[in-house]
């Protein structure tokens, strides 16, 4: 029996719509989930999240920036090789919201950011 | 979503000028991400499957297209080669394309029984693979046509091999010898005999559904010793295969041939989730990232997508550049590559590393000179990898 080449054509577009679709099925399970800084526990390590708080510190150098944040509860946070926008935004006193995955570091949780904006 | 689509689309992108530049490689575009970006976000992570996929379809272009002799040592060149020198390079790359397209949808949908398969053999195959190696490569001698000088260029492969992935610290030593087999010696002989490529056929094609389902499976096969095997590449998967299974038809090796790699980057971060154990470039780049359950469909979706993309690329390009080749002088191109071959091992593999890819070189002129097949010297890795596995 042959194959002929259009076949290669529809089953490509076949993949392309289901890889589509798995991927619009990750984005639904990936959106960061809004938790408070008290509510973050062992369960919630790997997971994206939100929170927003006062940035309690900052420690800056050229690679890395770790900072906490405290509104019910203290987080530590860490950004890796940060930009100009994030060094002006992480200021002490500074209110912020934070997108990023929770992951254990020597014993306790941090969050390493994805993302932090600046809140009025 | 829209973001990591676009990551996505950027990843085949890439995935489509590493593949065509002979000498750039996807690993190395992922570690430099994985520098840039240490977390891994999910982004860069689409970003890297998708272009290693699409790199495993994309270089078999030049690889096909590289280095073509003209008809005297016909016998002795790799199928796709063959094929160009019969004006059927089309069909050849379709092939691959179809076992990258086959065998990675039916890797994605195998992996959970593969990543099981694995918990069980990963204990019992490598003690029984040095001795089917061996077997092989004493039937690569003994049923060759010209034994003598068959025994002759495994003996210098396999000394050379030794030599330079054992006993010398050659950076690259491994990619060097590779380029001195297969490329060196192929350019050079085209250059000498001032191949032509005579004018290809690309019009609508078929081919054997039992050719595509065979060099599927064995492509599934194949991806499966890699990862059980660390030291085992694609080539040498493929090059066993064909020797336990005996004679496959030129179509299904290329079939297989265009599904092991594919198949195999499927694989590795499948078992990168299941074992935590890295046993591709990509798979090392992205172990920096949490991989839960979640990260498989993000690997499967930009499996899918890139697969998707390279087939209806790959055509579109393939035939475009192949309407064409006949029309260049075929002897500036491979002059070209040469020199620029001999370049880059120069720099990534050092003066000592271009000596080891020259005599690579003049073994592979030596068999094709003496009608030894050229995979003969494959012994410069099969030796090696007896040694380890016997722990030698």
């Amino acid at each position: 029996m042959l194959l002929r080449e259009y076949w290669l054509n529809r089953l490509s577009i076949f993949c392309a719509v289901l890889g589509v679709l798995l991927i619009g099925a990750y984005s639904m399970l990936e959106s960061p989930k809004n938790v408070s800084i008290a509510e973050i526990n062992e369960q919630n390590l790997g997971e994206k999240v939100r929170v927003r708080g006062i940035v309690s510190f900052v420690r800056l150098n050229d690679s890395i920036a770790i900072f906490g944040i405290e509104s019910n509860a203290k987080i530590k946070c860490v950004i890796f090789n940060p930009g100009i926008e994030e060094r002006i935004i992480l200021q002490k006193g500074s209110i912020v919201e934070v997108i990023g995955k929770v992951q254990r570091y020597k014993g306790s949780l941090e969050i390493v950011v994805e993302k932090v904006e600046l809140l009025d | 979503m829209i973001e990591l689509l676009t990551f996505v689309l950027a990843g085949c992108f890439l995935g489509v000028i590493t593949g065509m530049l002979p000498g750039l490689h996807v690993n190395n575009l992922s570690l430099i991400l994985l520098l840039l970006f240490p977390t891994m976000p999910s982004n860069i992570i689409a970003l890297i499957v998708a272009m290693a996929i699409t790199h495993s379809f994309f270089d078999f272009l030049p690889s096909i297209v590289l280095g073509a002799p003209d008809s005297e040592s016909y016998l002795s060149v790799l199928p796709g080669h063959r094929f160009l020198l019969k004006g059927r390079a089309y069909e050849a790359l379709l092939l691959t394309i179809a076992g990258g397209l086959f065998a990675g949808v039916a890797a994605i949908i195998l992996a959970p029984l593969f990543v099981l398969f694995l918990s069980f053999a990963k204990g019992i195959l490598p003690k029984i693979i040095p001795f089917v190696l061996i077997v092989v490569l004493i039937s690569m001698v003994v049923f060759s046509r010209n034994i003598k000088s068959s025994a002759l260029v495994v003996l210098l492969s396999s000394l050379l091999g030794v030599f330079v992935l054992r006993s010398l610290s050659i950076k690259n030593g491994l990619m060097a010898l590779i380029i001195g087999f297969f490329a060196l010696s192929t350019l050079l002989i085209s250059i000498v005999r001032e191949s032509r490529i005579r004018k290809q056929v690309v019009a609508k094609q078929a081919f054997s559904l039992k050719d595509s389902v065979k060099g599927s499976l064995l492509a599934l096969a194949g991806a499966s010793t890699i990862a059980i095997m660390p030291s085992i590449g694609p080539s040498q998967a493929a090059f066993i295969l064909s020797k336990i299974f005996g004679k496959i038809k030129t179509q299904a090796y290329l079939v297989m041939l265009g599904g092991i790699n594919t198949c195999n980057l499927i694989f590795s971060l499948f078992v990168l989730y299941a074992l935590g154990k890295s046993r591709t470039g990509i798979a090392l780049a992205i172990s920096s990232a949490t991989i839960t359950a979640k990260e498989l469909l993000l690997f499967c979706g930009a499996f899918l997508i890139a697969i998707a993309f390279s087939v209806l690329a790959l055509k579109a390009i393939g035939s475009e550049l192949l309407k064409r080749i006949h029309r260049v002088s075929y002897r500036k191109i491979n002059s070209a590559i040469l020199c620029s071959l001999f370049a880059f091992v120069f720099f990534a593999c050092g003066l000592v590393g271009l000596l080891s890819s020259l005599v690579a070189c003049f073994i592979a002129i030596y068999a094709i000179a003496n009608r030894v097949r050229r995979t003969n010297c494959m012994a410069f890795l099969m030796v090696p990898t007896i040694l380890f596995y016997m722990g030698l």
